[in-house]
């Protein structure tokens, strides 16, 4: 494959607390290349918004990156000063949120927000500024587009709103976009048009997308490869397909057996046993260990190493070279 | 346009309530005008002529009809202390407390805000901390307190401002600027103390919202997110506690004017209640009503020029 653009290694991000410090984020590595729309995927609390949110450096203020590195166009995002993080932002790398409604200015026009990045990082005049801004709305599905620049978040629908904040995030042709469940918060029929927003998006721009959301639907619908994560740690991560139709960790076979689909019509619908431990309660070895079906007394003490199973990639003991002979004898 | 109207209408049926409230309760007040005028020896005849001179034979209603039309030609009735037309006693006083309360509304803006977004930009640092007390003292020590503490160290012993009295803007610019520098300090100190820990507390909120996480990663630097974006958010709320503030203090300080010696609204009302001069106090109450009512009203407009989830609405 060709060098990627983002290349996140051994990243741990941890929480300050009184009693001591806590990994939200453990050992994660990730690749993001060019052109392509990586999804990542996991449970609430699982450190996937946590990751988007390190790659922006817009961690919350009790939290920080303890080791690791995120690496941007060969320059490694951690050690960089606030400053030369303002230069990135908005600019090469911008960021979708998952509340349309909360996410925009009340005081300010729509068109101003948009262009307001535009004001920010490049040079151009204020008529090339609005002339811009409006031909994206218009690409991005924002019908009168001409009117709707002055008008304010509250007059907008919630789907409309969620295509003016994709705006801002598109407005200076960033080379990575980090949406974070960017269709979440919508109805159902919003949602569909919204993601069908991002396919073009996909198709139009040479953007590269990371895609978060806790929905493997919506992650088949616009994703090229997808990270599992859980925990904090990334569990097994390949293309898509390889993912969804041949999962190799018991967890994301777990995820997709939760999928309601018509074929399991009138059977109840599967659910993982047990939660997410909490931030606190996190043990040695595999975090999944205690809900896993699979479970082996090495589980309980190391956390596997990645070990490529095929297409994908996945930390199981269950393919550690060792135990794989033993795969076949575990219920 | 359909809200300003329904303020409009709003604002003239208040008016009206707080005129009828206003003239009704005074009519309750024990204690006859003739009687106070004339003396307790006054004979029976003399009180009957001067009642009907101050028209106080007729019937209530009628007498409120009488007061209002007055009003609205300027005549607010005759003191009975002074014996002057009670406009010309305020328009002697009004100068003098309007000085005095505008030169402490620009004080608590021109300090107050900055020091608002100062202690919520180092939120957690000493600086912070120790605004944060001052802010506390501000609001705890009463305001005579520190008008003495200020006459005593600018007035007395660095002689840098005079100690008491007023001086006509007419007569002497400087001058009247110097000798109301003080008082109004006095009156805007516990005001910025308020205006810091309210906006303190609205910046903090706003911080937190999702848009100005919005604005940061659009790569905007912390000023232009505070200027551009918290800051008018913030400041929505604290309108309303600022246009409260002018108004008690538009309406005159009785404490502080006592203690500089200012001839303001503060002072006379404590005259005019002490010597039961019912029309001064009647007027000064509608006054300090009207005041009131109007600040509101042009509150409620600014909301509309600052906040379009209002314009909206109209």
């Amino acid at each position: 494959m060709s060098t990627p653009l983002l290349s996140i290694e051994n990243l741990d991000v941890a929480f300050h607390f009184q009693d001591g410090d806590y990994n939200a984020i453990n050992h994660v590595s990730f690749n993001v290349y060019p052109n392509e729309v990586l999804g990542i995927v996991g449970e609430s609390g699982c450190g996937k918004s946590l990751t988007s949110k390190a790659i922006m450096g817009i961690l919350p203020e009790n939290a920080s990156v303890k080791q690791g590195s995120i690496t941007f166009r060969e320059t490694n995002l951690v050690t960089m000063k606030e400053k030369q993080w303002q230069k990135i932002r908005g600019d090469a790398i911008s960021m979708i949120s998952q509340e349309p409604m909360t996410s925009l200015n009340p005081l300010l026009t729509v068109g101003k927000q948009i262009a307001e990045v535009l004001k920010q990082h490049r040079s151009y005049s204020k008529k090339e500024m609005k002339e811009k801004t409006i031909a994206l709305m218009k690409e991005v599905g924002l019908p009168r587009a001409e009117a709707l620049y002055k008008s304010y978040p509250h007059q907008l629908s919630g789907g409309m709103r969620q295509r003016i904040v994709i705006a801002i995030a598109l407005i200076a042709s960033p080379q990575l976009i980090i949406a974070d469940e960017p269709t979440t918060a919508l109805d159902v029929t919003i949602q569909a048009q919204i993601l069908d927003l991002f396919k073009n998006i996909k198709n139009t721009r040479n953007s590269s997308l990371i895609f978060i959301s806790h929905d493997l639907g919506v992650i088949r619908q616009v994703c090229d490869r997808v990270v599992v994560m859980y925990a904090g740690r990334v569990v097994e991560q390949g293309k898509v397909a390889d993912i969804l139709y041949e999962p190799k960790h018991p967890y994301t076979k777990g995820l997709i057996q939760s999928i309601p689909d018509h074929t399991k019509r009138g059977q109840e619908l599967y659910t993982i046993p047990g939660n997410v431990p909490g931030l606190k309660e996190r043990k040695r070895g595999c975090p999944f260990a205690d809900r896993c079906a699979h479970r082996m007394d090495i589980c309980h003490t190391h956390f596997p190493d990645e070990v490529y199973v095929e297409n994908q990639a996945v930390s199981c003991h269950l393919y550690t070279k060792e135990e794989v002979k033993h795969v076949s004898t575990i219920h | 346009m359909r809200y300003i109207l329904y303020k409009l209408a709003t604002f003239v049926a208040t008016m009206t309530l707080v005129s009828i409230i206003i003239f009704f309760v005074f009519q309750l007040l024990p204690g006859n005008p003739a009687h106070i005028i004339l003396g307790i020896e006054a004979e029976q005849a003399q009180i009957q002529q001067l009642e009907q001179e101050l028209g106080l034979d007729k019937q209530a209603t009628e007498r409120y009809v009488d007061w209002v039309t007055g009003l609205f030609q300027a005549d607010l009735g005759e003191s009975l202390k002074y014996q002057l037309p009670v406009s010309d006693i305020l328009v002697d006083r009004i100068p003098v407390t309007f000085s005095l309360g505008i030169l402490s509304i620009l004080l608590t803006i021109i300090i107050g805000i900055p020091l608002g977004i100062l202690i919520a930009r180092t939120k957690g640092k000493w600086i912070s901390v120790v605004l944060s007390i001052m802010t506390q003292l501000g609001i705890a020590i009463p305001s005579f307190w520190f008008g003495f503490i200020l006459i005593l160290v600018f007035g007395v012993i660095l002689s840098l401002f005079p100690t008491y009295g007023y001086v006509p803007w007419s007569e002497d610019f400087f001058g009247a600027l110097r000798a109301l520098f003080l008082p109004s300090l006095v009156i805007a100190i516990s005001n910025i103390a308020v205006i810091i820990r309210y906006l303190r507390n609205t910046i903090l909120d706003q911080a937190n919202m999702e848009y100005v996480r919005t604005a940061r990663c659009k790569g905007l630097t912390e000023r232009k997110i505070m200027y551009g974006h918290i800051l008018r958010n913030a400041l929505i709320p604290v309108i309303t506690i600022l246009g409260l503030t002018i108004a008690d203090t538009l309406g005159g300080s009785i404490i502080i004017e006592n203690v500089f010696a200012l001839p303001g609204l503060g002072n006379l009302l404590i005259e005019s209640i002490s010597s039961r001069d019912f029309p001064l106090v009647q007027s000064m109450v509608l006054y300090i009503a009207v005041l009131v009512i109007t600040i509101n009203f042009i509150v409620d407009l600014l909301y509309k020029v600052i906040d379009p989830r209002i314009r909206a609405k109209g």
